[in-house]
């Protein structure tokens, strides 16, 4: 259980470091104001509930997160979160296969690839749905123009959907 | 006159020995699977108004020497007993003040229970019983005393159904007079966008990624937390995370979510907003909760007849007292 914390936490690092490096190309900023909002973006990218204000922690960057959205919208998870999750995927398909050797109740009939690609590209595709959301928000050329690129070639349907939403409030 | 003293003294010792022995026990029958169950107990240990025991935890595979547990005088006396594949079993023992006493109790089988899946969103048809798999996984493996008996229905063809079930709580009272709906069961609706009920709406994001209508209704009706909507942006954990509000871990805002309450970790199915690994792979329960899961007055766990009673009502930030547990009580895994 530790190990696993402490590769949570490593895959935790690996993408505020990601992100940092996407907020901070083409700014002006600090080591530390880079660092906040890089923090900020990765907060809103994973949270669920965003009970906190999440959205608005990243739209106060303004144009200057732009870069760091973008990368999200095209990229989606940096490769170190999509490894730790496919890693624990794995392992809980595992558990979940034990059980259902036992358990008619909780049949699994999915192979282990496709249960770790079923709920990958859940997270894959809420990272990039916020990314359009936030540049949505923040709006501008680039935003607009990183926009209509994810609603035409992005690869999910629900992303291109989220793509061509934000689209809409971009024009209202 | 030697010999007498030596008889004498060993009569003596197997007496002391004997009465250091002697020890109350509880006995417990039918554990299934051989499993090292979870004892909660209230109790009185020893005389004076400072004797009362709340909330021991103890574990035992069926035979546990208590010591001498003295006679209730005033203190609650009680046992809950958790299993991965029992049924919670709770009992009210009547000790005696002598350390003979013997407390039997017989474990019932894990309470099935049944659950209507309705999947509006084509999508979610892949997904859904795995998702169900992961919650009986996880309500087993905190020895909740539950497994998730499921049936499948795609509706999500059917545009009368998909504008029926709706995205979010307002639409419960047509919900509950259609077709799609099972009395008296959980009922998990699989749509592509939960939306939030008007009193949590949060203009900056209103899709959540699961919703139980336990206390979200349409106007007319207060809500039933017998439906329950998943929305596509779901992860592995909401489904079991929901089914906690369901059983009664509400309200989200005041303990039904243990997000940085004292004694939780990240790691807890009601735990939201964690980074997204770590929220996928939720899995924990503690012991306060599936207590509370297994008495709440207004869970569904005894509101839908699953378990007899007795009702409880212990919100989860209520003062721990007799007969509520704190929230965060918990035993060591595995």
């Amino acid at each position: 259980m530790d190990s696993f914390r402490r590769s949570l936490k490593r895959a935790g690092a690996a993408c505020a470091a990601m992100l940092l490096a996407a907020v901070t190309a083409d700014t002006g900023w600090s080591q530390q104001d880079a660092g906040r909002a890089a923090q900020a973006l990765a907060k809103w990218l994973g949270c669920e509930y965003c009970e906190q204000d999440e959205l608005a922690a990243v739209t106060q960057y303004g144009q200057a997160i732009l870069p760091g959205l973008i990368a999200a919208l095209n990229e989606g998870p940096s490769s170190a979160t999509r490894d730790e999750l496919g890693k624990a995927l794995a392992e809980r398909y595992d558990e979940l296969v034990e059980q259902s050797k036992t358990n008619p109740h909780a049949p699994i009939t999915a192979t282990r690839e496709r249960f770790v690609e079923l709920y990958g590209g859940t997270l894959d595709a809420q990272h990039r749905i916020r990314a359009a959301q936030a540049l949505a928000a923040i709006g501008g050329e680039r935003a607009r123009a990183a926009l209509e690129a994810a609603a035409s070639h992005a690869y999910r349907a629900d992303v291109r959907a989220a793509a061509r939403e934000s689209l809409r409030k971009l024009a209202r | 006159m030697r010999r007498k003293t030596r008889c004498f003294i060993a009569i003596a010792g197997l007496l002391a020995c004997q009465s250091i022995a002697a020890a109350d026990e509880l006995r417990i029958e039918n554990i299934a699977g051989g499993d090292n169950v979870v004892v909660l107990m209230d109790s009185r240990g020893a005389a004076g108004p400072a004797g009362c025991r709340n909330d021991e935890v103890l574990r035992t595979t069926g035979q546990l020497a208590l010591g001498n547990v003295l006679a209730a005088n005033g203190c609650n006396a009680e046992i809950a007993v958790f299993a991965a594949a029992n049924a919670m079993a709770l009992s009210f023992p009547v000790w005696f003040d002598s350390a003979t006493d013997i407390h039997t109790i017989t474990m019932k089988p894990i309470v099935d229970v049944p659950v209507s899946v309705w999947i509006a969103n084509a999508t979610a048809w892949e997904r859904a019983p795995l998702d169900m798999a992961n919650a009986t996984w996880i309500y087993r493996k905190n020895k909740v005393g539950v497994q998730f008996v499921a049936t499948y229905h795609l509706v999500s063809s059917d545009a009368r159904a998909v504008a029926t079930i709706g995205k979010s709580c307002d639409s419960i009272g047509w919900v509950r007079r259609s077709a799609w709906y099972t009395p008296n069961t959980l009922n998990i609706y699989y749509v592509e966008k939960v939306t939030l009920p008007g009193e949590l709406a949060q203009p900056r994001w209103p899709y959540p990624p699961g919703l139980n209508c336990d206390r979200f209704g349409d106007g007319d009706i207060k809500g039933d937390a017998n439906i329950t909507f998943i929305g596509g942006n779901a992860n592995l954990a909401t489904l079991a995370h929901e089914i906690g509000h369901a059983f009664g871990l509400v309200p989200g805002r005041e303990g039904g979510h243990t997000t940085r309450l004292p004694g939780f970790d990240p790691s807890n199915v009601m735990w939201t907003d964690s980074p997204p690994v770590q929220s996928n792979m939720r899995s924990h329960f503690s012991l306060g909760q599936a207590f509370r899961m297994n008495t709440q007055a207004d869970g569904r766990l005894i509101a839908n007849g699953l378990r007899p009673g007795p009702r409880r009502a212990c919100p989860p930030l209520t003062s721990p007292s007799d007969i509520c547990p704190p929230l965060a009580l918990d035993w060591s895994r595995p």
